[in-house]
């Protein structure tokens, strides 16, 4: 079966900083898989190149069985890969209802808007925030802003999600509903998860394989036994 | 005040204008006649900078390219001025799609740059142009209509009036619009959920240029004689100003704006050529302190 | 005639690439491009004539006030007007445009629509290779601009300061996380970016006297040499300067005259169309 996504010696450096250095990764479909590293391994820019935000400097990325190397952030979206930010990003000046409707109208520009805005409401239902359809983003707490961008990814029903740090600033209770909201994404949706956290306990019980990062470099990946084990983890985070 | 209310303040005012030849003179229509011109232009302008967050300074550059188009044709062709009107709107249209095309891939910064050059490119042409454009002297192009009445222009101004606030309202209230504000909000988030954003800012331009030009088009044919005044910078940032001072990424805004700043002007004129200064002043007091503009303070106002 | 075309090619040359040098360091690190550059450029040519004709000082003394002054109005404008947009970059466009045609307008108001020029530092006219003579204030004009150019790159790749400029221009929200004040880095780099404006005023002043609207020109070159440059890049200021100054005054003698200022134009509608990023501009957003 061919991977969901396979990317190839993914590499990327800004001026003379190698932020990412021939990291390869794959995502079967269905899999929850936890990317982690110290601060600074190269994470987020791994996402923003998988996600077509930025370009990589050499390296190819294949989605769904299409190259999509160099593809606009658009139509990477449009295949059907969405993604959460590490600080948030929602429409401030828009209400909820409107950002959620925002990607609903670009991957569905033929259905009628009602259908739509039946959708975007659904999104929002799932997440808990249905109460605040016609609420500006400005006026949620950084927990609702965190639900809001999961709500605006579900609506376009990606294949693939990128979930960058949803549970950092969450209490120990809110990580525990937001874990099991991330399994049901895939239980009732089917979405595949790449997901960067810094929650070890969360992400290791959640996640089928961890992928774990280090200075640009990918320096294992395994099940979460394994890697809690590897020696080279514990060094790559206590800085040795 | 909310949308709907708003909405029907508009209306009742249309119809202000609209019955005012029977109780203004003529100087007062040419005032109102030449406020409709700028709800033209700041209500386009607007729909750029304060819907999509880009900001365009060619916009004046846009109303005399309608002009000057229009006119040409009149004057070399004899070309009737409504269809000079309508050839002039879609040359607008297509310098806008150039540069749109031409710098938005690069980003807001590289538009308000390059519209910079172009405003003062075309100026220089229009100036040293003179056999076609006849140069500082201005161009003389005949009227709209066979009769010139003062009323007659003003109900072609309002109609075209109408006709692109109509435009401009349903742009914003559509996908388009969702679209709009989306990208003015965060680009990169807006990319991120599949919103082509290169191709909505160029739509977004292309449109507004196409209605400036069609604003200038007008224009032109009211004053009979096209000036380099129509497309210059000091044009430019009197639309700028209005839609800064109106209230910026509003519909009523740049409404409100053009006939204050209008209204104001004929009232500051008659102390001298200041009235530039004191509206930059004040734009730039309402830019820093209130940049939701006349139309925000209202709202705050009525919020406590 | 080509010889002298060229040299005063490189004269204008030297003052944009010093003009659009002001323009980049803004723009490179605070995204921000200053629409009252140009502006800020004639404040200085009218304070010289102030401090110089006026006031009767040293004209070393009146330049070295005027470009000090002209830094002080950047840092005010920075504090005042454009630190309160970070993170919109819409309203800084905005606010300097207006600002700009606000002091056009305050200059007619004060100083007249006629030219003034403040008095040449040097008289006379010198034999340049044997070819032409030239004027002495246009040849101390170029060796004044090659000379701050040069202390403006060793500012930037031999200092402390620079090192954080190139940094916060790499990477903003970077530099922030690595301590640097960026409320401080934003109001200096402010206001160097209007001194250089002020610098290539006060050079230029009495060559070309100043009027109320006559930095739009220059502005709008260091626009476009700073887009043909590169956003950002300080190099590219310097060869995109030259470049454009020797294209108008070639242009302006071989082709046309009064199409003097649009050639710059052109070359920036082929920058756009074929290689957007500019000569020396990073690839990569």
């Amino acid at each position: 079966m061919m991977p969901l996504l396979q990317a190839t010696h993914i590499t990327r450096h800004f001026g003379g900083v190698m932020a990412l250095n021939g990291v390869d990764i794959q995502l079967d479909s269905g899999e929850i898989v936890g990317l982690i590293g110290p601060n600074g391994a190269g994470k987020t820019t791994l996402f923003n190149v998988l996600a077509a935000a930025i370009p990589p400097s050499s390296g190819s990325i294949r989605f769904l069985d299409t190259d999509i190397t160099g593809w606009p952030a658009y139509r990477v979206s449009r295949l059907g890969l969405a993604r959460t930010f590490q600080i948030t990003r929602p429409f401030l000046k828009m209400t909820c209802l409107e950002n959620v409707m925002v990607g609903l109208i670009n991957h569905r520009p033929k259905e009628a808007l009602g259908r739509l805005q039946g959708l975007a409401e659904e999104a929002l239902s799932f997440v808990g925030l249905s109460n605040l359809g016609d609420v500006p983003a400005s006026g949620l707490n950084l927990i609702q802003k965190k639900k809001l961008e999961i709500a605006r990814t579900i609506a376009i029903r990606p294949k693939l999600l990128l979930l960058d740090e949803v549970l950092g600033g969450l209490n120990s209770q809110e990580v525990v509903q937001a874990v099991s909201m991330i399994r049901e994404l895939r239980q009732h949706f089917g979405i595949t998860i790449l997901w960067i956290e810094h929650i070890m306990g969360a992400i290791m019980s959640t996640a089928d394989r961890i992928v774990v990062l280090h200075q640009g470099e990918k320096l294992m990946e395994g099940s979460p036994e394994c890697v809690v084990k590897d020696s080279r983890v514990i060094d790559a985070y206590l800085g040795n | 005040m909310n949308e709907r209310n708003q909405l029907f303040a508009l209306a009742v005012f249309g119809l202000f204008c609209a019955i005012s030849p029977v109780f203004l003179d003529d100087y007062k229509l040419h005032i109102v006649i030449v406020s409709l011109f700028y709800v033209m232009m700041a209500s386009s302008w607007n729909l750029v900078a304060g819907y999509t967050g880009q900001v365009s300074f060619a916009h004046a550059a846009f109303a005399g390219i309608g002009a000057y188009v229009s006119g040409i044709l009149a004057t070399k062709m004899g070309i009737h001025p409504w269809i000079g009107v309508l050839c002039g709107t879609a040359a607008a249209g297509l310098f806008g799609l150039f540069l749109g095309v031409l710098c938005l891939k690069m980003g807001g910064i590289y538009l308000s740059l390059t519209t910079l050059g172009f405003s003062e490119i075309l100026h220089i042409i229009i100036t040293n142009e003179y056999e076609v454009t006849r140069g500082t002297m201005g161009l003389q192009v005949p009227g709209l209509l066979d009769v010139y009445s003062k009323a007659g222009y003003l109900w072609i101004m309002l109609c075209a009036s109408i006709v692109v606030l109509v435009i401009v309202y349903y742009m914003i209230h559509s996908r388009i619009g969702l679209n709009f504000r989306a990208v003015q909000n965060d680009e990169t988030a807006a990319a991120s959920l599949g919103v082509d954003v290169v191709h909505i800012r160029v739509l977004a331009f292309t449109v507004s240029s196409l209605l400036a030009g069609l604003a200038g088009g007008l224009f032109g044919h009211y004053l009979l004689l096209i000036t380099p005044q129509i497309p210059s910078l000091d044009q430019q940032f009197l639309v700028l100003s209005m839609t800064v001072i109106g209230g910026m990424g509003s519909f009523v805004g740049p409404v409100i704006g053009s006939f204050v700043l209008k209204i104001l002007s004929e009232y500051i004129r008659a102390y001298g050529e200041y009235h530039v200064l004191a509206f930059g002043i004040v734009a730039l007091v309402m830019a820093r302190f209130a940049p939701q503009g006349i139309v925000g303070l209202f709202r705050k106002r009525i919020q406590g | 005639m080509l010889p002298l075309t060229i040299m005063n090619g490189l004269v204008m040359g030297a003052i944009y690439a010093l003009a659009a040098l002001g323009v980049s360091l803004v723009v490179g690190i605070m995204n921000v491009v200053n629409f009252a550059h140009g502006e800020l450029y004639i404040l200085a040519g009218y304070f010289s004539f102030l401090f110089a004709d006026t006031l009767g000082l040293n004209p070393f003394v009146a330049i070295l006030l005027s470009v000090s002054l002209i830094f002080l109005i950047g840092v005010v404008i920075e504090a005042t007007l454009i630190r309160p947009t970070y993170g919109n970059d819409m309203y800084s466009l905005i606010l300097t445009f207006i600002l700009s045609i606000v002091l056009q307008n305050a200059y007619l108001l004060i100083f007249g629509p006629y030219p003034r020029k403040p008095p040449q530092w040097i008289a006379g006219a010198s034999n340049v290779f044997g070819l032409f003579f030239y004027g002495n204030q246009r040849l101390i004009a170029l060796v004044t601009g090659i000379l701050i150019i040069a202390a403006v790159f060793l500012l930037v790749h031999r200092t402390w300061f620079g090192l954080i400029i190139r940094a916060a221009s790499q990477d903003r929200e970077m530099a922030q996380w690595n301590g640097v004040n960026t409320t401080r880095l934003n109001m200096i780099s402010f206001g160097l970016g209007c001194a250089l404006a002020g610098a290539a005023g006060v050079i230029l002043a009495p060559v070309f006297p100043v009027t109320p609207t006559s930095g739009v020109p220059v502005a709008l070159t260091a626009f476009v040499v700073v887009v043909l440059g590169g956003m950002g890049s300080l190099k590219g200021c310097v060869i995109g300067g030259l470049m454009l100054g020797l294209v108008e005054n070639l242009g302006a003698a071989y082709v046309s005259t009064g199409y003097k200022n649009v050639f710059g134009f052109i070359i920036l509608i082929l920058v756009l169309l074929f290689r957007p990023a500019g000569l020396f501009g990073r690839k990569e957003a």
